[in-house]
């Protein structure tokens, strides 16, 4: 009877909690919002430079009823899943391939420390020249900048197994392809999943640049055509769709990590 | 009738700095159906030894001789290992599967049953306390038939209380399916609880300095009711001197 009151009170407590962290983030939000509003409506800040929530909100009701909002974010949210896919993909194959040759992880071992030290966007200019000004261009941008840093991190998880799993397979006599199945690939499953929620973020990097040097469609494309006319509503606008987009693909990749590693 | 003859046997490990002998000279025979324990200090080399039998080192020079040509081994190291990704049952059925024998998957269920852990079949290894892994671990290792078992102190990572349950089931267990077993450990009483014959060795590089048989009336006890008995004591003296001798 106590003890179920004093459970109550603690649920209570707890609720209680919960709801004054999100009043205040919802309070701060709106704080913002409605600083960058006066601020701008008082010319403190240089609207043609800041914009305002305002001009980006009826910015974004025009160009959602006039429907030239809509192949942009269409187009940009393809390039960065399939950026994300394939670098993740391609990253966790060739550390696939580094595990199955001790030769050949050795060899690779100086290329792959240049590589990941290498600013993936330096070469921007190269991939835009050998793929031409179009979507494969971006997209090989977006697998670029997360390929290598994926193979690194799932290559160190593969080595990181367990040697005594891999003895009780060498003890019924496995494969070497028998072991990476049963136990090298389970075994690294959270950390592949853990790469995926860093590669959403680098997809989304990859393929605004990809898109600025493009510059034929995409949000990136908004952003640079917007600031090349002046146009900074247009960039705020493009902006804040990016942050929402990345957002719910993180939460979606993180969503999936916890249903995978419940079955685990 | 002798099982397992190792002769000579010497290994090295090879580093950069320097060369490691872990084991030196060793020489002794297993015979069919026999339980046989090695007792040493940590890092003599007893672990290599069962590396060696099991053929994932080979010796530097010396020889080891399996009295039949088809021998099946079964390795217990000192924790589980079961995979946590895997039921229980995918588990046990592992060497079956690894060595195309899934026709003999029934025993996986036998054991299961044999061991009271049935109803564990569809769980996972984390949801099992360490004595119950362990036990799966050994139905594991039995479910491919091994001629000859390898028990890398299997009980070293149990509290007192699973350890001596263990020991009783595993002898018991082992009686009935007559496996050859070499057991390696560092606890005396376990050895000589559990084993017909005991070898000690000494420290790095490890050698046999010694090896007692256990009396007959020692042998036909549970290992926990062979802690009791008289025959026991006295043994357990003889190797304490022994172990100490060695030492220093």
């Amino acid at each position: 009877m106590n003890i179920e009151q004093l459970q109550q009170q603690y649920n209570e407590k707890r609720r209680r909690e919960k709801r004054k962290i999100f009043s205040f983030q919802i309070l701060l939000l709106v704080g913002l919002l409605l600083f960058w509003e006066v601020t701008t409506h008082f010319r403190i800040l240089d609207p043609l430079i800041f914009s305002s929530p305002r001009a980006v909100g009826s910015l974004f009701i025009t160009k959602i009823t006039d429907g030239t909002l809509f192949p942009h974010i269409a187009i940009t949210l393809f390039e960065t899943v399939v950026g994300f896919i394939l670098g993740t993909l391609l990253g966790t194959l060739l550390a696939i391939s580094l595990w199955s040759s001790k030769t050949f992880a050795n060899v690779m071992d100086p290329y792959l420390v240049v590589l990941n030290a290498m600013p993936k966007v330096a070469i921007g200019p190269m991939i835009l020249v050998v793929f031409g000004p179009n979507m494969l261009a971006v997209l090989v941008m977006g697998v670029l900048i997360s390929v290598i840093i994926s193979t690194i991190v799932i290559f160190s998880a593969f080595q990181q197994v367990n040697e005594n799993y891999i003895k009780v397979m060498q003890l019924f006599r496995a494969s070497k392809y028998e072991t990476f199945r049963h136990v090298i690939l389970p075994a690294s499953t959270p950390t592949i999943i853990s790469t995926l929620k860093v590669n959403v973020g680098l997809s989304w990097v990859g393929v605004i640049v990809g898109e600025f040097l493009v510059s034929s469609s995409g949000l990136g494309y908004l952003i640079i055509s917007g600031f090349q006319v002046f146009n900074f509503t247009l960039v705020f606008l493009a902006l804040l769709i990016i942050i929402v987009l990345a957002t719910i693909m993180y939460k979606g990749v993180e969503l999936i990590e916890r249903k995978v590693l419940e079955k685990q | 009738m002798t099982y397992l003859e190792v002769k000579n046997v010497t290994h090295h490990f090879f580093k950069e700095q320097q060369v490691a002998t872990a084991l030196e000279n060793v020489n002794f025979t297993v015979n069919s159906g026999e339980f046989v324990s090695f007792l040493g200090p940590s890092g003599c080399g007893k672990s290599t030894l069962l590396s060696l039998l099991a053929g994932l080192l080979k010796p530097t020079t010396g020889s080891i001789n399996f009295a039949e040509s088809d021998v099946e081994i079964g390795y217990m190291l000192q924790q589980d290992f079961l995979f946590p990704w895997k039921t229980i049952e995918d588990n046990v059925a592992l060497g079956l599967k690894l060595l195309k024998r899934e026709e003999d998957r029934s025993i996986v269920d036998e054991l299961l049953e044999q061991f009271e852990l049935a109803h564990t079949k569809k769980l996972y290894p984390p949801q099992l306390s360490g004595g119950m892994r362990q036990r799966i671990a050994l139905a594991r290792t039995l479910a491919v038939k091994p001629t000859l078992l390898l028990l890398d102190e299997p009980f070293s990572a149990l509290d007192f209380r699973s350890k001596l349950s263990l020991e009783n089931f595993v002898s018991d267990t082992l009686k009935q399916f007559s496996t050859t077993t070499i057991l390696v450990t560092h606890d005396i009483s376990e050895a000589i609880a559990m084993s017909d014959k005991v070898f000690i060795f000494s420290p790095r590089p490890g050698t046999i300095v010694k090896s007692f048989i256990i009396p007959q009336e020692v042998r036909e006890l549970t290992p926990f009711e062979a802690r009791n008995a008289p025959a026991f004591q006295v043994l357990f003296q003889e190797i304490w001197k022994e172990l100490d001798s060695d030492e220093y």
